[in-house]
This record gives structure tokens, sequence and C-alpha cells, in this order.
């Protein structure tokens, strides 16, 4: 605001009814200065309400024995913490996670590239196989358990209805029932459900590369294989990134295709963190170590989340 | 001056109801009851609403969800202050955790004023007592038994088992036929695990089968070995459902209903589930499962209402339950529950001839505890759950499930 009043300075009232300018610019600097937090102010109150307090309050209680219900708990320390180290079913679950996380990584993120590689072409019903291949992503997660569930049904199933009907009944398995093969099965339902992110990701990340690149590769003799190590994996570099990135984070959040599809059985043999997580703390009644376990996983998605916000930052000038 | 008035009487309006507000009693119950059940459990809360003019009774259900969800839903309210009144509960172990972090009130003081012990089934009230004290009152009696396709049976030869060797001789006939013999869903673990809890009924005994129930006798013993190797031959010889171990109950009953198996082990909710799907009493029956022992016992559980300690109202609370385990209420709202904990409480034979006969072999043969009932949930899930599935798969020996079921009550609480 800029106001054109002028100050007699040999005036005594005047100057009291009107501040000096140097006062009056001042409080404008720190008026502007603090203008963005004003903004801010709203979300960071709701976000710090209902983001950052329950954090903060999962970490008191990870160093607790607190059961979730009770009114008293007890301080225990790094005990929940060093107990992570002696349970054979979450180490199990940290290296189900691994797996999970090597899995969605290379078939998902190279499926969803070969898929954005022949949509990104012009041809006619081009929108159509993009949304064909994109809707698995937009289902609730219980539903496509659900789905999968019933296709993998031994008795009744589709998979092993249509290898019985093929001749190929020697291949019919109990996919979720046997401990060697559940965790894939459920890996399989993952990635019909997750192809469709990293290919719109690639497919936004292929409209970023100047058309020009190609059409002097093709002048100076380069074949399509080449163009596309030399020129399109490059220009996809901060695509793989985020894709990789996200996919390591949804890798060790994987939660409920495990908890409907299999409970984490058969015995515990596809439980991950996040459902010995809801285990622990909902139906055996440790909350203490429940919340150790989360922020087992949040420690371990910090390490991949923040490069990556650096480099989004980076990106977006921040 | 208009205005003014009218002010003034919605100002009086306001204070008037908020002064009835303030003399009415205000219940809030919590139960795990299907739409249905919720809308017969309605009509019953109005009646006893009519008859006790104050009381306002609020009904809550979290419906369909079992074991998995309903225990987290009331955890959640009663760790935020909000507690229903009254809420159901399993009986044993699974009633657990709400009775060791106080959120439960000891009923004793009400079994007395009511006489509760005179009109309750002295099993049921066994059923829900956790270290000798009654934090519930019992609603139901479960009792689990096999159900079977009496089409199956005819196509199959076979008449039902006397004996556990017909049963397993019966299973054979019924796979010539390519018709499962029994049923049974390893998901959750719960169902598969009622098998071996017949299983172990037959190669234990009752006596002793008990004492392992009550940690009083080792798991790490011949007859528990038995048992696991039943459930291994059973796997082996094609008698459950190809893959069990990664189906749902829901599919396991589905094979049952759609005549794909013959056998399913149930309990008497099970008559509901079989008419609903279009089955009549000509085609399916149900039998006390064979263990070769005496008493011949069914494998059971009861479910029951606690009052939660943060209840403003527990006598309040205390009377509406009182009133709804009067014999005159359960035989009136039998349907609510489809068993009752009440004494001389029975379905309508004329309009449920299938309920009233399973009540009739519940109330013949006594009953042992659920085994999920027995132990806490993270025992089952980490030590039997996993050992029921290595053995079916192959991946453990019987006798090293023995030594581990072992280790793992032994290490219960500590």
């Amino acid at each position: 605001m800029i106001t054109n009043t002028r100050i007699d300075p040999n005036d005594p009232g005047a100057a009291a009814a009107h501040p000096p300018v140097a006062t009056k610019k001042k409080w404008r600097r720190l008026l502007r200065r603090f203008t963005p937090y004003f903004f801010l102010a709203p979300a960071l109150l709701i976000y710090g309400g209902f983001v950052i307090y329950p954090m903060l309050d999962s970490l008191m209680i990870s160093f607790t024995n607190w059961d979730g219900m009770a009114e008293e708990r007890a301080f225990v320390g790094l005990a929940n913490y060093s107990r992570i180290f002696d349970d054979p079913v979450a180490i199990l679950a940290l290296k189900n996670n691994l797996i999970w996380t090597v899995v969605m990584l290379a078939v998902p993120t190279a499926l969803g590239l070969l898929l954005a590689l022949g949509l990104n072409r012009s041809f006619k019903g081009k929108n159509l196989f993009r949304s064909f291949f994109y809707a698995p992503a937009i289902l609730p997660l219980v539903g496509v358990a659900g789905i999968w569930a019933w296709m993998f049904d031994p008795n009744v199933g589709l998979i092993n209805t249509t290898l019985n009907l093929i001749g190929l009944g020697s291949f019919a398995h109990q996919w979720l029932g046997d401990p060697n093969t559940a965790l894939y099965a459920v890996m399989v339902a993952g990635i019909w459900q997750g192809l469709g992110f990293p290919m719109v990701l690639y497919l936004a990340g292929l409209q970023g590369i100047p058309a020009d690149q190609y059409e002097a590769a093709r002048i100076d003799g380069a074949k399509p294989l080449k163009q596309f190590w030399h020129i399109t994996m490059p220009w996809l570099r901060e695509t793989h990134i985020i894709v990789i990135t996200l996919g390591v984070i949804a890798s060790f959040k994987v939660f409920d295709l495990i908890y409907s599809m299999t409970y984490g059985g058969p015995g515990q043999a596809t439980q991950v963190l996040a459902s010995w997580m809801y285990f622990q703390t909902f139906q055996f009644f440790h909350a203490g170590y429940g919340s150790a376990l989360t922020w087992l996983i949040a420690l371990i998605l910090m390490v991949v989340t923040i490069p990556y916000i650096r480099i989004t930052s980076r990106r977006s000038g921040g | 001056m208009k205005k003014t008035l009218l002010r003034i009487t919605a100002l009086a309006a306001t204070l008037l109801a908020a002064g009835l507000a303030q003399a009415e009693t205000k219940l809030d119950v919590l139960t795990w009851f299907s739409a249905d059940q919720a809308k017969t459990f309605q009509a019953a809360i109005t009646e006893y609403e009519a008859a006790h003019p104050g009381v306002k009774i609020k009904l809550n259900t979290v419906a369909g969800t079992g074991a998995a969800t309903f225990p987290n839903v009331l955890r959640t309210r009663i760790a935020g202050g909000q507690a229903p009144d009254i809420f159901t509960m399993w009986g044993g172990s699974l009633a657990g955790p709400f009775v060791d972090s106080k959120a439960a009130l000891d009923l004793a003081p009400y079994y007395k004023k009511y006489s509760w012990d005179a009109i309750l089934l002295p099993s049921a009230v066994n059923a829900v007592k956790r270290n000798g004290t009654t934090w519930g009152a019992p609603i139901d009696l479960r009792a689990v038994s096999f159900f079977y396709r009496k089409d199956n049976f005819k196509k199959a030869g076979v008449a039902v088992p006397a004996s556990f060797a017909e049963l397993e001789a019966a299973c054979e006939k019924l796979k010539a036929q390519q018709i499962t013999c029994v049923s049974a869903a390893g998901t959750f673990g719960w169902h598969v695990m009622r098998l071996f809890d017949f299983f172990l009924e037959h190669t234990a005994g009752p006596e002793m089968h008990d004492q392992l129930l009550t940690g009083k006798t080792s798991w790490d013993r011949p007859e528990v070995v038995q048992a696991f190797a039943l459930l291994k031959k059973w796997t082996a010889n094609g008698w459950l459902p190809s893959g069990y171990m990664g189906i749902s109950p829901d599919q396991a009953q589905q094979l049952f209903l759609q005549g794909k198996a013959a056998m399913i082990l149930e309990g008497d909710w099970f008559v509901t589930n079989s008419n609903a799907a279009g089955l009549t009493p000509e085609q399916y029956g149900f039998f006390v499962p064979p263990t070769d022992k005496t008493p011949a016992r069914l494998e059971g559980f009861a479910e029951q209402f606690m009052i939660a300690k943060q209840s403003k109202n527990p006598d309040a609370a205390a009377e509406f339950v009182n009133w709804w385990l009067q014999p005159a209420t359960q035989n009136k709202y039998y349907s609510v529950n489809g068993s009752s904990a009440t004494k001389d409480a029975a379905p309508d034979a004329a309009k449920n001839p299938q309920g009233a006969t399973y009540v009739k072999m519940i109330a013949a043969n006594p009953t042992y505890m659920i085994m999920d009932q027995a132990f806490p949930p993270e025992m089952m899930s980490t030590t039997y759950y996993r050992l029921q599935s290595a053995v079916a798969a192959g991946q453990t020996t019987p006798e090293a499930a023995a030594k581990e079921m072992q280790a793992g009550v032994a290490g219960i609480g500590k």
C-alpha cells in the first residue's frame, strides 16, 4: 500500500498522528516478509495437527509398552526397536519387502516404459489404449485383491481352469496356498494394478523430448535402438528417478493386497513390514512395538525420499 | 415485540428440551450384527424403550467384519474415551485385551443382583470367564459340527459316519466321485484350525485335550504328533480342497454350497447360510464329529455382552442386558443371534426346523473350547497357524510341529 501523505517535520502533532516514513517502511517490509507465512498458517496448522502431531505421538508410543487402549503406558526405551531384530517374522517381512521392491521396480517399470514407447506413437485408438492400460490403477486395491484372489482360486479360479482347458493342467497350482508361490502370486496382482502409473509418467517424459533430436539422429544415420539408448534414455533420466523413487515408496507401503489376498499367510510367508505392523498394533495389541515397526518403515523411506525431494525441488527451481 | 416473544418461546423450548434430555438415560450399544440381525435387534430395543421411558438406546453395528476388524473399532473408541456402554465380544483370549486393559466392568454384582446364574447355561458362563471373573454376560453358545450334503453322500454311497474310520472311508469314496470330502480354508487360519481341533479331540480325548488347551500338559506328546500327522495325511490324500491353505472361508463355504464339497465344519449360523443359498433340509444335514471318544463333544465358543468401564450408566446398561437375557426375550428375538446362552430358549421349530434340531444337538453334547479362544491371538498367529500351514505344505514334520507348539504355549505371556 502506497501513501502520498506528507509530514511536516516541525509539527510534533502531525508526527505523532503520522509515524515516520522509516517506521512505516519497516512495518511494510515486515508485513511483506511474513505475508507468505500468514497464507501458509491455516495449512500448516492442519498439517501440524493431523500429520506432525500424530507422527510425534507415534514416535513417543514406540518407546512405551502401550497396548493401544489402557490408560497406563510404561517407558521401555529402545526395547521395541531391539525386539525387531529378534523377531523372525519382522526379519522375514523386511526380506519380503525387499523382494517386492526389486520385482516391482523391474517389472512394472520396464513394462510401463515399453507401453509408453508404444503408446507415444500416432495411431488410431491411441487414447483408448492409454485408458485401457491405466484403468487398473484407478481401481481400489481391495477390489483388485478380490478379483485376483478369485482368479487364483485353485478349484474354480480362472487361471487353473484355463490351464486345465488348454491341456496345461500340470501347471495348475495352489498359487496362494503354497508358501513358495504366494508372495509372487500377490505380486502379479500388484504388477497388473501398478503398471499404469509408470506408463503415464514415462508418457509425460517422452512428450518432453524435442523432436529435432530424433530428426538430427536420423539424418546422422542412427538406428531406432541407438536413438533409444542415446536420446530417449538420457532425456528420461529424471523420470526414471521419479518412477524408481515412487516405486520404492509404494513397495515399502504395500499392505492392502497382502492383507486382502493372503492375510500374511500361508503361515507368515507373505508378511511385509506394514502388515506385520498392523497385526502387532491392531490384532495383538502391541501398539508400542507396532509403532517401532512404523518408524522402521519411515526411516527406510526417508533414505529414499530425501534425495527424491531434493531432485524434484531442483527441477522445479525450489 | 412479536419477534422478542418468538425468541423467548424458542429459548424456553430449547431449555425445556435440554432439561428433558438431561433426564434421559442414553445407552450406546456396539455390535457386530449384520443388517438383518440389527433390524431385529432394533425392534427389541424399541420394545425395551417403550417399556422403559427415559431410556434411549443407540445401536451401532460393525457388520461383516469378524474378529479381524471389530476389535479395532472398539479399541479405537475406548482409546478415544468414547467407549460404548455395551458391546459384543467373543469369549476367552479374544476378550483378554479388553479385560487386561481394564476396559470392561466386572459384572459379578449384576450376576448376583439379577440371579443370572439361574437363567444362563453354566457352560456358556464358564466360556466367558477370564481368570475366574465374569467380565461379560453370555448371549449365545456356538458349537461347530459337520454339515454334509445328502446328495453327495448318496452319489458316493456313504452314510453319516459313526466313527473316525468311517469318516475316512467316506472321504475315500467321495474322492473317487471327484467330490472334495471336507471343505476347509487356510486364509486367516481359524477355519482349518477347526479341523485340527477335531483331530486333537480324536487323538487326545476330552480330558487331555482340555489339559492341552489350559497349558496343564505338554504339547510335545504323541497325541499332538498324531493330530498333525492326520492334517498331513488328509492334505496328501486330497480329502481337503486343492490349495485349501490359500482360500478364504467364504470360498470354502461356496465349495460346499455349490455341491463341490461334501462336508464342512461350521456352526449353527451355517443353517441360515445354507437356507439362504437355497438348500433344503432334504439336501443338507449335520452330525456330531465322530471322535470315537466319550463324551462326544462339539467344538464350542461363547459370545457375550460386556459393559464398558467408561460407561456413565452401568446400572442402566446392566438392566438392559438383564432384559435381553430373559427367556421370554430370547425366545421372541431368537433370530438375532440364532443361538442363545439362556436356558429354555430355542428357535421356533415350525419356522426353523433345522435350527431347532441344531439347538437340540448342542444341548445333547458338551463342548470344548475352540483353540483361538484358548490362546492369545499372537501365539496363534506366530506359532499354531504357521505350523498348521508348514505341516500341510510339508515344510515341517508333525514331530517338529508338536515340539514348536509346546515352545509357543510355554512362551505365552513371556
